[in-house]
């Protein structure tokens, strides 16, 4: 245990190390997480202002950035290097050693996170406290950050290991970065990003509800926001596990079976 | 001695995709895909000792590669067995990748972004190597390959050699038992060529290492292996010693000849093969039972100025052997 803590400890170090090389991308790639959320905020703020029988103005701000923080804690682009790697056969440095490849993908998405909350979060806590009145009063409940924070922890584990699914179908087609591509942009939309779930039709709500992208974005928001009542919460933490379950075990037979038929191109 | 390394009918294909060239070949590739099997290791079987150094050589697309990463877990073979250390490797159980390692061409351990040193220091704690080996290991191998002025220096502001040098310190700080070596000193050039082969022998010596070296140079097999495989078509051409190579596969000699006056191409055919044509001087191929004769015939013939015999190479020997299907 000792052990596996000191090479998990080695790899944080060394991406520490990686990461503030490229410490102005960074800055560059968390504004670039935020500008989509903010645009959809900009045309429901106004949407709200107009029409007083949707959300109101302050739960509409509120969701908007609620939305950025979540995105960029639960954002995972595992897939792409996975992808890449398993295109280009450089996986093979992880597979001739005796230590899981998964950990690097791990390691590298908390610090890039860590570094893109940076300045996003304080900010944030700042305007909270100064103008509390221009948020939705549900955020300042205790106990709705009771639930929130394991909501945020499923739905940032659930997001890492969809992401790493898509990576592996790179295993079989070498479209696997574009099919990646199409997740990314349908994610926007099926996750709440562009439409918070209490503003769409109910119909198309049910349906986007057997995805798993929901469960990634919208439902801690949700959760937070007061928009789901404690039983509700409960269950949708429960299916948040459900999905995660489901989806480790996918990955699992991918890997297995994407190891048994991969070629290693390249050399 | 014991075995250690142990193939059994191992045998690979790829199914290839053949694409159609242009935009209409990859809209007609998405519905009606068209394989092709290519067979890059054929059946081959081979045992191999521990502490042995062998090398694997053979032309470009023989199969050396894939033989390879068979052996290195990452490759799957479409039929027969291996064993390493008495695992299979593509099992990839810990203890199997724990003593073993691969270097294969550029790409391997290294982190692009960060000093060398670091990521020795990775293979330290993934290894679980004691502080105090480390420390040794460390410093021979620096001394043995001169890391110390690039040891702190961003891998990826490293020359072609000073990574290759430094892959391989990454691949054996942790003393591995088994290590398989693709084309080590491809693109390096000779000083560096010959500063890695040295490097590959004085670590084998000193901890009776199992070695497998592909290349398709040669020198690097010539001076490093005394057992030669000769892998063609993904098939076993040869295995055994160099020197038996030669006496096995050469019954002829090379008679080099220089004139004072032009001689005529067709005045020399009868006298052998003619590897090599200039008026005035000239190769012949002859059947080794016959150097002499030919050689006191050649001399009261034409007017030599020069004659000597040659051995065949070591390069002639495994050209004839690519060239010519018949071998046994
Ligand atoms: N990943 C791959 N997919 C398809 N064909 C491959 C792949 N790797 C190698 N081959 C083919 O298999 C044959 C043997 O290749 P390889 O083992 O790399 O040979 P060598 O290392 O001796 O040059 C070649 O015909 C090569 O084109
Ligand atoms: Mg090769």
């Amino acid at each position: 245990m000792r052990k596996f803590f000191q090479k998990i400890g080695r790899i944080y170090a060394m991406e520490w190390g990686r990461v503030l090389e490229y410490r102005i991308d960074v800055i560059a790639w968390s504004l670039a997480a935020a500008s989509i959320p903010l645009v959809s905020l900009a045309l429901w703020y106004n949407v709200s202002l107009q029409n007083p029988t949707g959300l109101s103005p302050q739960e509409t701000l509120t969701y908007f950035l609620l939305v950025i923080f979540i995105k960029i804690i639960t954002d995972a682009w595992n897939g792409f290097f996975t992808a890449w790697e398993i295109l280009n056969g450089d996986i093979v440095k992880y597979l001739i050693r005796p230590f899981p490849m998964i950990w690097n993908d791990i390691i590298n998405n908390t610090v890039e996170k860590c570094i893109k909350l940076l300045i996003p979060l304080p900010l944030f806590i700042f305007f909270l406290f100064s103008f509390p009145h221009t948020f939705s009063p549900q955020i300042f409940i205790p106990s709705h950050w009771l639930l929130f924070i394991p909501s945020l922890l499923l739905a940032l584990i659930l997001s890492f290991t969809l992401e790493t699914c898509f990576g592996f179908l790179a295993f079989w087609l070498e479209e696997a970065q574009q099919i990646r591509s199409f997740k990314n942009i349908f994610e926007l939309v099926a996750s709440g990003v562009l439409i918070p779930f209490i503003l769409m039709p109910p119909t198309v709500r049910t349906a986007l509800s057997f995805l798993p992208f929901r469960y990634i974005v919208s439902v801690p928001a949700e959760i937070l926001l007061g928009q789901a009542s404690f039983n509700q919460s409960i269950q949708l933490l429960l299916y948040q596990t459900v999905w995660i379950f489901l989806i480790i075990m996918l990955a699992y037979t991918l890997w297995q079976k994407g190891l048994q038929r991969y070629a290693v191109p390249g050399q | 001695m014991s075995v250690i390394i142990n193939i059994k009918d191992l045998s690979k294909s790829y199914q290839v995709h053949q694409k159609e060239p242009g935009f209409i070949g990859s809209i007609q590739g998405l519905f009606n895909r068209r394989y092709k099997t290519i067979t890059a290791v054929d059946n081959i079987s081979l045992s191999i000792q521990t502490g042995e150094l062998v090398g694997f050589i053979g032309p470009n697309g023989a199969g050396k590669t894939t033989t390879l990463k068979m052996l290195s877990g990452l490759l799957y073979p479409t039929s027969g067995t291996a064993t390493v250390m008495d695992y299979t490797p593509w099992q990839r159980k810990r203890d199997f990748l724990k003593n073993f390692s691969l270097v294969m061409g550029q790409k391997a351990q290294l982190w692009w972004d960060l000093p060398l040193y670091d990521s020795l220091l990775l293979q330290r704690d993934i290894y679980e190597i004691d502080k105090s080996v480390f420390r040794s290991s460390l410093q021979e191998l620096t001394e043995l390959l001169d890391l110390d002025k690039f040891l702190k220096v961003q891998v990826r502001k490293l020359s072609l050699g000073q990574r290759m040098r430094g892959e391989l310190a990454a691949a054996l700080v942790y003393h591995p038992q088994v290590l398989l070596l693709d084309e080590p000193t491809i693109g390096l050039d000779i000083v560096v060529q010959k500063k890695v082969r040295k490097f590959i022998k004085q670590y084998q010596q000193k901890y009776n290492a199992t070695i497998i070296l592909t290349s398709h140079y040669l020198d690097d097999v010539r001076e490093l292996a005394r057992r030669l495989v000769i892998i063609d078509h993904g098939r076993i051409a040869y295995d055994g010693s160099t020197e038996n190579l030669i006496k096995q596969h050469v019954d002829h000699r090379r008679i080099v000849l220089t004139f004072f006056q032009p001689v005529a191409k067709t005045a020399l055919l009868p006298y052998g093969q003619i590897i090599k044509y200039q008026p005035l001087h000239t190769i012949l191929h002859v059947p080794r039972n016959q150097t002499t004769k030919r050689a006191a015939q050649l001399l009261t013939k034409f007017p030599v100025e020069d004659i000597s015999i040659d051995e065949p190479s070591l390069e002639n020997v495994v050209r004839e052997l690519f060239t010519n299907q018949n071998y046994a």
